[in-house]
């Protein structure tokens, strides 16, 4: 019988040093779901999705991706199965050109079909010849995702996407994430609650490095205010 | 063929043109200048491309220089005559030597790459001078010149054929290194391993890889710069590799403008000029060297090369917004 998740993170605890971040936190993700996960600053969010991108080795638990257990692989590997990290800092690379930073991604997967890029994103294809240094903060975060959905990514870790953004982008944002999960599954960390309403068919709201709520009903995402998941 | 404004912008008219030009000096300066400063010039490029595109300074330098110097002088000393098979063999010596060291210290970061290149460099020294002194005859060195043969079309028995193959081999360097830096996805992963390593990571590339590939690339190039040197002098000894050396090709990049593709042609000029002149008034001309290092660097750290590039960027691409970079 075929899996009906395509990634499962089972009891996953992490710490950086002596100090402990994530306390056996799970969850499962369908293909083509949109999740999001919740929480405050410090509550162990980009660490989870740093375990679940094998950037980070958790000190308990294993991560399943597509049936094969993937906890202790190389990022670069992970990366090159499928599941894909976008940092929350806009670091595209700065000295490169927009073409630079595309070819990087698509040379890494072999896929050079950009017409998915711009159709999303159709500036970016006016901004090819600027340099990461010279985009703005949505121009970054159009780039970042653009280049993580080159060789189409099976998942798509996305850690704080919305940050810093305008309102307008946030929401233009929210339509191409949806257009996305058509062929990529999405995990979403991120604070902006009507963002999230917006988009996620599942949440979970994390505290203290332990998952406190899951809630699946679209409806009831709709309805939740922040403090459902504190 | 009709010229486009674009044709004279492109690097490899540029390339063509600035070796061209230094070939052309030999007959207003001293031949053994010229040369100098283009056999230096192929041995600072793997440097300045190490510092430049991936932020990786190495004070080893002088060890793959000799790697290639003695991988030609034992063929010609030992095994036969012909000085081409005489270049293979140092180059593959160099290469050798990068591929073994490469797996050790490109997996160091910072300072600590930079301190065990250095390290490395010791090791190379003592082994040439004291563990293989048998074979390398010590500071005696090895003596060949009398064993080059004379090849046909262009002979390397005579120093104007080693002077015109050193051009030659110069420009195909500087058009490989051309495509690395700025036509290729390598070129790009370079930058990117500079900027972020863990970014790349993300995209899938094993950035060991790259780099490991960057430091071979970069070392054998110094490997090659010694298979010429051998040639020309037709003689090798320990000194090539001396630790005190160490620091001469990490300094002419930066001066020059490290990571730029004309920063290590204008660095070595500066240099060895400088050197060859200031070496005649004073007696410690390193002093006046080191001021004027000093100097270059506090007014910006792009070097000459790169602070050209900038004044040259801001006029040109004023209506157009293609980045320029020599």
């Amino acid at each position: 019988m075929e899996d009906a998740f395509i990634l499962k993170v089972n009891d996953i605890s992490a710490s950086y040093g002596q100090s402990k971040v994530l306390f056996g936190v799970s969850f499962n993700l369908g293909p083509h779901e949109r999740i999001a996960i919740v929480g405050r600053n410090g509550a162990g969010k980009t660490t989870l999705l740093k375990c679940v991108a094998a950037l980070l080795k958790p000190t308990s638990g294993f991560v399943v991706y597509e049936g094969e257990e993937i906890t202790g692989r190389k990022p670069f590997e992970v990366a090159r199965a499928g599941l894909k990290y976008v940092h929350q800092d806009k670091g595209v690379f700065q000295d490169l050109t927009v073409r630079e930073n595309l070819k990087l991604s698509s040379y890494a997967t072999g896929d050079y079909d950009w017409s998915k890029v711009f159709k999303y994103f159709p500036k970016l294809k006016i901004l090819l010849d600027k340099k990461g240094a010279g985009l703005s903060g949505g121009e970054k975060q159009m780039l970042m995702i653009g280049r993580a959905i080159l060789g189409s990514p099976k998942v798509l870790l996305l850690d704080e996407p919305t940050e810093g953004l305008a309102p307008g982008i946030v929401s233009d944002l929210a339509t191409v994430f949806c257009e996305l999960s058509e062929n990529t599954a999405l995990v979403i960390v991120d604070q902006n609650l009507s963002f999230i309403s917006k988009i996620a068919q599942r949440v979970y709201g994390i505290k203290e490095g332990k998952m406190v709520v899951e809630i699946s009903d679209t409806q009831e995402i709709q309805q939740a205010s922040y403090s459902r998941f504190l | 063929m009709k010229l486009s404004k674009s044709m004279f912008f492109d690097r490899r008219y540029i390339i063509v043109v600035v070796f061209v030009v230094l070939y052309l000096l030999r007959y207003v300066l001293p031949e053994a200048f010229v040369l100098e400063v283009v056999i230096q010039s192929i041995y600072v490029m793997g440097c300045s491309f190490l510092i430049g595109r991936l932020g990786l300074v190495s004070f080893g330098q002088p060890v793959y220089l000799a790697a290639g110097a003695y991988g030609t002088a034992f063929y010609l000393y030992y095994v036969g005559t012909n000085p081409y098979i005489g270049i293979l063999v140092g180059v593959l010596m160099g290469l050798m030597v990068s591929i073994v060291a490469g797996v050790f210290l490109v997996r160091l970061s910072s300072s600590y790459f930079t301190l065990s290149n250095l390290a490395f460099c010791a090791i190379g020294f003592f082994l040439l001078q004291k563990v293989l002194v048998k074979y390398t005859h010590g500071d005696n060195g090895l003596w060949f010149l009398s064993k080059i043969d004379s090849t046909v079309i262009i002979d390397l028995s005579t120093t104007k054929g080693i002077v015109y193959f050193s051009f030659l081999i110069a420009i195909g360097v500087w058009f490989l290194y051309d495509y690395l830096m700025d036509r290729s996805v390598f070129g790009a992963a370079c930058l990117a391993v500079k900027i972020n390593e863990e970014k790349l990571r993300f995209l899938g590339y094993n950035a060991f890889n790259v780099k490991w590939l960057a430091f071979v690339i970069a070392n054998t190039t110094a490997a090659l710069a010694g298979s010429l040197n051998a040639i020309y002098l037709g003689f090798v000894s320990p000194s090539i590799a001396d630790v005190s050396k160490a620091v001469e090709a990490v300094a002419i990049s930066m001066l020059g403008g490290a990571g730029t593709l004309f920063g290590p042609v204008a660095g070595v000029l500066i240099f060895i000029g400088l050197k060859d002149i200031i070496s005649q008034i004073v007696s410690h001309w390193e002093l006046v060297v080191g001021i004027m290092l000093v100097a270059i660097m506090i007014r910006g750290e792009k070097g000459i090369v790169g602070s050209l590039e900038g004044i040259v960027h801001k006029s040109i691409t004023k209506n157009n917004n293609k980045p320029v970079s020599w």
